[in-house]
């Protein structure tokens, strides 16, 4: 009786299911850096804001603290948008008659908000507080990146869970002394490491990686 | 005494939508499960449907919002509650409460531990009262047998 199949469907055979192994893995792979790039965490995507507010610059151009804005960041879970009133602090005499700041003073005119589209946008399953990290020797720019280089602000880091893990991990890679964290300027020191560690233990850091640190 | 029981609003309000959302609640879906051609039918799209539920996960988030005050109350930190001291009576007695209060929204009703009437522990008409504070449908007056009136 004459074989069914030629011999060369061995080496077929072989190849397609070696072959599927990689193929597979392959688009696991794929999947994931997908699931990394800008395309789907928008991480370094500046966004349309209904006023075209400029971070570098109010920051930079003008030096404001960032607290004088965000003024909850040390005590709260949230740091806290200006409402209205902090805008017209300054802007009811400086370009008091911009025509780019009429949205700001319609809203202290009528009552009625402006409208901001969130740029940092943690899932709802997330516990996220500010003050803690503040308060750690988290600084702002660790996680916001450059804000006083952002004409319009974007979100520098992916904002992912292996980004967080990555600092609840290691700590003494990122954190700075209490005095500096709202420097924007604050470049970390070449023994970051060894001063990292002083910090960590100075502070009482933990390295909370359990799930129900955030996900309570 | 003729009196009318209703369970929800809907149906107090007589909608004939909701009459007839009621009405087909059940009954009408019952031949789907017992007639078995569609009852395979039935577990293969439930079937389908449980296995599709998973990818809606793949999505992502839409856009939100922050509304900022225009004019920022005093005392008040975004993202914290406030809470206001105040009393309710009962019997003629008045027990010391602390309300909490998130961005303007009361939300709990918990003893005030300063007030020597109440140490921090309150009652049940304490704990119910906040839903008094909150509820857009709640009577807005007193009625006895569908008519308004005095305590």
């Amino acid at each position: 009786m004459s074989q069914i199949f030629h011999r060369s469907a061995n080496t077929i055979a072989r190849v397609s299911i070696f072959g599927a192994v990689f193929f597979i893995a392959g688009l696991l792979g794929l999947f994931a850096e997908v699931n990394r790039s800008p395309w789907m965490t928008d991480a370094r995507v500046a966004r349309e804001q209904p006023i075209q507010f400029s971070h570098e610059r109010h920051v930079a151009g003008n030096g404001i603290d960032c607290r004088y804005c965000h003024t909850s960041v040390e005590d709260s879970s949230f740091a806290g948008i200006p409402p209205t009133k902090t805008c017209m602090n300054c802007h009811s005499q400086i370009f008091a008659n911009s025509p780019f700041l009429e949205p700001v003073r319609d809203s202290f005119r009528t009552g009625k908000s402006i409208e901001w589209t969130r740029v940092h946008d943690l899932p709802d399953f997330v516990y996220f507080n500010h003050s803690i990290h503040v308060n750690k020797g988290v600084g702002c720019t660790t996680c916001h990146g450059q804000v006083d280089r952002m004409p319009l602000m974007w979100q520098d880091k992916s904002l992912q869970m292996e980004w967080c893990l990555d600092c609840h991990r290691n700590p003494e890679r990122y954190v700075r002394p209490r005095a500096a964290v709202f420097r924007v300027d604050y470049q970390a020191p070449a023994n970051q490491l060894e001063l990292g560690r002083q910090l960590v233990a100075e502070y009482q850091i933990q390295k909370l990686t359990s799930c129900s640190t955030c996900h309570r | 005494m003729n009196r009318e029981f209703w369970r929800t609003l809907e149906e107090r309000a007589d909608d004939p939508a909701f009459q007839e959302h009621l009405y087909n609640e059940f009954p009408s879906q019952i031949e789907a499960i017992t007639d078995p051609v569609a009852r395979r039918t039935f577990l293969k799209l439930m079937g389908a449907s449980l296995a599709l539920a998973g990818v809606t996960a793949c999505t992502k988030q839409p856009a939100e919002k922050i509304v900022p005050y225009v004019r920022q109350p005093e005392e008040l930190i975004p993202g914290k509650p406030l809470f206001y001291a105040t009393a309710m009576s009962l019997g003629g007695v008045a027990t010391g409460l602390l309300v909490e209060s998130h961005e303007g929204r009361p939300t709990k009703i918990e003893g005030n531990t300063l007030h020597p009437g109440s140490l921090g522990a309150s009652d049940v008409f304490a704990q119910a009262a906040i839903l008094g504070l909150y509820d857009p449908d709640r009577s807005q007056t007193l009625t006895s047998l569908g008519e308004i009136r005095p305590w």
